[in-house]
């Protein structure tokens, strides 16, 4: 125990930030395919329809979660949401609110109020108070018509999100065989024609006007060079092309993945392009997409998607099918889905510094031994000690806390220590 | 709603204290925690996993459920489970399993490179054996660092000597818990069955380390039963009678009268520790009843308790031991007093509160903007005479919102019912919130 205090002066404290990140694999298997026991009637007249247990719908229907574990476990973890939406400018919001015979409209304004709260929280306002939409390159002031009007959602939880995404790190691919049913990963199929997107070179250029934090602009590629899957650049049509290198919006703090339904369809109206809608999307040609997962006969007389049928496309299912029937398809499709998340550590370090002619003598009662100091034998030998640890006191002496030593130190007059404590908090 | 603050007498802090029960079954080397018997499976890495831990380990944030523990061998995100990395810098900051000298040695982590961990992080009872031995330390005399000779313990003496301050500290609640009794000037020959004089760091002990995830804050006093038990049945029993630490033998069947009483360890509630010294047999003459211990075979005595507890031991399968107490845990919580006065909240701003059949546009003009001008408010009646009754300013209470003092809706408490809210009435809703 030392006999004095030594106050620290402005050169001996400095504070740290240390990074600690977390690599998060998601496969595809967890996404769709691993939980599923088989099919149960849903109820909702879909007939028998796959069976997840770790997929958790709502009757609210406004997005589905996806645990890591069948989720009335307790060992189950929240991995994230799915839910799509689109804008009050989309031609796809043009038949809100219509019923009737040879219509099949589903969910219209729950899609839209999604596609509202989200832009509001992540791209806020503009200065009449109109909700800014999501911005391809998000340079929000050019004229250009960049916009993103029909999106997925998938929203991290905050277990694998922890105090935000790793810019550069985020890479999520998706199936996009054009049938479903060799699109669908489990079979360990399709693997031939991977979408892949990720936030290429994000953390040297991200954009920061947004309210809910810093974001990445998500782009693509593909393992299909030729083919009725390849990515085509800039195609020529009525609204603007979409290019591969801006697909979506990655907000690292807030955890949201914002992609654009064109990933999943084709750039032109032509071929084998289905529904209302066509065309103005980013592959060849569109994926096909089912409710529920389930293949049923398509009607070509349904201008919009049914229940059951089989050649839908993204833009059909976003106006006739449920948001939980797109997710389901959207899971199918997900190849794996990886990124690092971050945890900043502030530390404050404390340098604590033994001149030579300090500490060089203990209040110990163990020092002392027949009044003589333990570890020293000739009379005329320098005082010697062993620093074992080191207090930190309060500006009034109130002792806040100690820091042990591995191994005892020597100090002398011969020498000097710098003593470096960390604090972490 | 307009906001109403809170007083400083309508927020309560306080905390429940809640008593969660574990319980340890130990057999042939393993440990079966709360009844669970686990279905363990290889993890592709030899361990056998249930799920998410080894067997009777709990897992800390249940990460990697089910699925291969594999954080690859390159840079992230190689790898197929989630695992924690962390740059090597100035900072000096990794993970508790890379030791200093590794940190420090260059060809195990250059700076600037990445540092793993993995998931998921478990934990479990442990139990630690002491020998019997003359002194717990050897004398060390070729250190020149260290200015000649010094002591060094030996073995796991340490696990037991870094308690010595612990167990020193409860001696006022019994002498059982002095570390060394032999220099004792309390020791007497009449306390406690004339037991005294020993030194825990030199005699055979077995230690139960008890992680703090199973219990809080600290082992509930009283709460602690051993149970040593030959073909399920109840062989011996120890518990603290008295709630002060000693675990005195309640029930056994070999010398039960000679032995019953006797403190067979002690209990360390606040640091979670079970340290068993008892050396009389429990077990003998009963086939099977035997452990191994020192390169010799002896009967079953309370030093030799939950042998096989992680430790690298097994027992027979005729022996059990059980090991079982209360936590004392403690869930902070606060109570919020939210009064709704008389002549307040009769209104609603929700548009529902309007008769149907209105024009709600404002009136606007050069000179002024009105809203919703003479619009009417449903009449609520609860009379069989509707129309003859007068109007009552009304509404019908169905959440609280908790603000912060920035106005920020945190929290939203919903009735089961709403309740009916007129001029002349008052309420009070009283919300808790555990956190």
């Amino acid at each position: 125990m030392a006999t004095t205090f030594k106050t620290f002066l402005n050169n001996d404290v400095t504070t740290t930030k240390t990074l600690l990140h977390e690599a998060i694999p998601i496969t595809g298997a967890i996404m769709s395919g691993t939980y599923s026991t088989g099919k149960l009637d849903d109820g909702a007249g879909h007939g028998m329809v796959p069976t997840e247990f770790n997929i958790k719908n709502y009757s609210h229907g406004m997005f589905q979660s996806v645990y890591d574990y069948p989720f009335l476990s307790s060992s189950a973890n929240h991995i994230l949401d799915i839910s799509v939406g689109y804008s009050a400018n989309s031609n796809l919001s043009g038949n809100v609110g219509e019923s009737g015979a040879g219509t099949n409209y589903a969910q219209q304004e729950k899609k839209i109020a999604m596609y509202n709260q989200m832009a509001q929280v992540l791209m806020g306002h503009d200065r009449n108070g109109n909700i800014q939409r999501f911005d391809r390159d998000g340079n929000l002031a050019e004229t250009a018509d960049d916009k993103m009007d029909e999106v997925v959602f998938l929203n991290f939880s905050r277990l694998l999100v922890k105090d935000e995404i790793k810019k550069g790190s985020f890479t999520i691919k998706f199936g996009t065989e054009q049938a479903m049913v060799t699109a669908d990963l489990n079979k360990e199929s399709g693997t031939d024609h991977i979408l892949t997107i990720q936030d290429t070179n994000a953390q040297n250029d991200f954009r920061i006007n947004s309210p809910a934090g810093e974001y990445g602009i998500l782009s693509a590629s593909h393992t299909a060079k030729a083919g009725n899957q390849c990515i085509i650049e800039g195609r020529t049509s009525t609204t603007a092309p979409h290019n591969s290198d801006k697909v979506g919006l990655i907000f690292y703090q807030a955890g949201v993945v914002v992609l654009t339904a064109s990933i999943f369809n084709g750039h032109t109206a032509t071929a084998a392009t289905f529904g209302a809608g066509k065309g103005g999307g980013l592959l060849n040609q569109a994926v096909s997409m089912s409710i529920g997962g389930v293949h049923g006969g398509f009607s070509a007389a349904h201008k919009h998607g049914a229940p059951g049928q089989t050649d839908a496309d993204i833009n059909m299912m976003l106006t006739g099918s449920k948001i939980q029937n797109i997710a389901n398809n959207i899971r199918k499709r997900l190849f794996d889905i990886s990124f690092n998340n971050t945890t900043e550590l502030n530390s404050t370090v404390y340098f604590c510094r033994a001149n030579h002619n300090e500490f060089n003598y203990s209040a110990n009662p163990s020092y002392l031994q027949s009044s003589k100091i333990r570890v020293k034998d000739v009379p005329s030998d320098m005082p010697i000690s062993y620093v074992t640890s080191v207090g930190l006191y309060s500006p009034d002496n109130e002792l806040m806390a100690v820091a042990k030593l591995s191994e005892p130190l020597r100090k002398d007059p011969t020498n000097e220590l710098t003593l470096r404590v960390r604090l972490d908090y | 709603m307009p906001f109403r603050e809170f007083g400083k007498n309508d927020l309560f802090y306080n905390q429940i204290k809640t008593f969660p029960k574990s319980d340890f079954i130990i057999n042939k080397g393993l440990v079966y925690y709360n009844g669970n018997r686990n279905v363990a499976t290889d993890d592709g890495n030899g361990t056998m996993r249930d799920r998410v831990a080894p067997q009777n380990f709990i897992s800390l944030f249940e990460l990697n459920v089910n699925r291969q523990i594999d954080t690859g061998t390159d840079a992230p995100p190689d790898g197929k489970s989630i695992y924690p990395f962390i740059t090597k810098d100035g900072a000096r900051i990794a993970f508790k399993t890379v030791s200093t000298s590794e940190f420090d040695t260059s060809s195990q982590f250059a700076y600037g490179d990445v540092i793993k961990g993995d998931y998921p992080l478990t934990s479990s009872i442990k139990r630690i054996y002491f020998s019997e031995t003359s002194v717990p330390f050897a004398e060390i005399n070729n250190s020149e660092r260290f200015q000649g000779s010094f002591l060094k313990l030996t073995n796991n003496k340490r696990f037991i000597n870094s308690l010595k301050n612990s167990f020193n500290q409860y001696v006022y609640t019994s002498h059982h818990f002095s570390f060394d009794d032999t220099t004792n000037p309390y020791a007497s020959a009449t306390d406690d069955e004339g037991v005294h004089g020993w030194d825990k760091a030199k005699q055979y002990a077995s230690l139960v380390e008890i992680p703090s995830i199973f219990y809080g804050s600290s082992i509930r006093k009283g709460s602690v039963v051993l149970q040593v038990f030959y073909t399920g049945s109840l062989a011996a029993e120890c518990r603290d009678i008295k709630k002060d630490g000693e675990l005195i033998q309640v029930s056994g069947t070999f010398d039960a009268t000679k032995n019953a009483n006797k403190v067979a360890g002690t209990v360390l509630y606040n640091e979670g520790f079970v340290h068993m010294t008892g050396s009389w047999s429990i077990t003998n003459g009963l086939a099977g009843a035997t452990a191994a211990v020192d390169g010799g075979t002896e009967a079953i005595k309370w030093y030799n308790f939950a042998m096989g507890a992680n430790d690298g031991n097994t027992t027979d399968a005729k022996i059990s031991f059980r090991l079982s107490f209360e936590g004392i845990n403690f869930v902070p919580s606060i109570t919020m007093m939210a009064h709704a006065p008389k002549g307040e909240f009769n209104n609603s701003t929700n548009p529902t509160v309007y008769t149907k059949a209105q024009v709600k546009d404002p009136e606007t003009s050069a000179t002024r903007y009105q809203e919703f001008k003479d619009l009417q408010f449903v009449k609520l009646e609860h009379s069989d005479y509707a129309s003859t009754g007068s109007y009552e300013k009304q509404t019908y209470i169905s959440k609280v919102g908790i603000y912060d003092d920035q106005k920020r809706l945190i929290g939203i408490a919903k009735l089961a019912n709403p309740i009916r809210k007129t001029e002349d009435r008052e309420y009070t809703f009283k919300l808790k919130l555990d956190i």
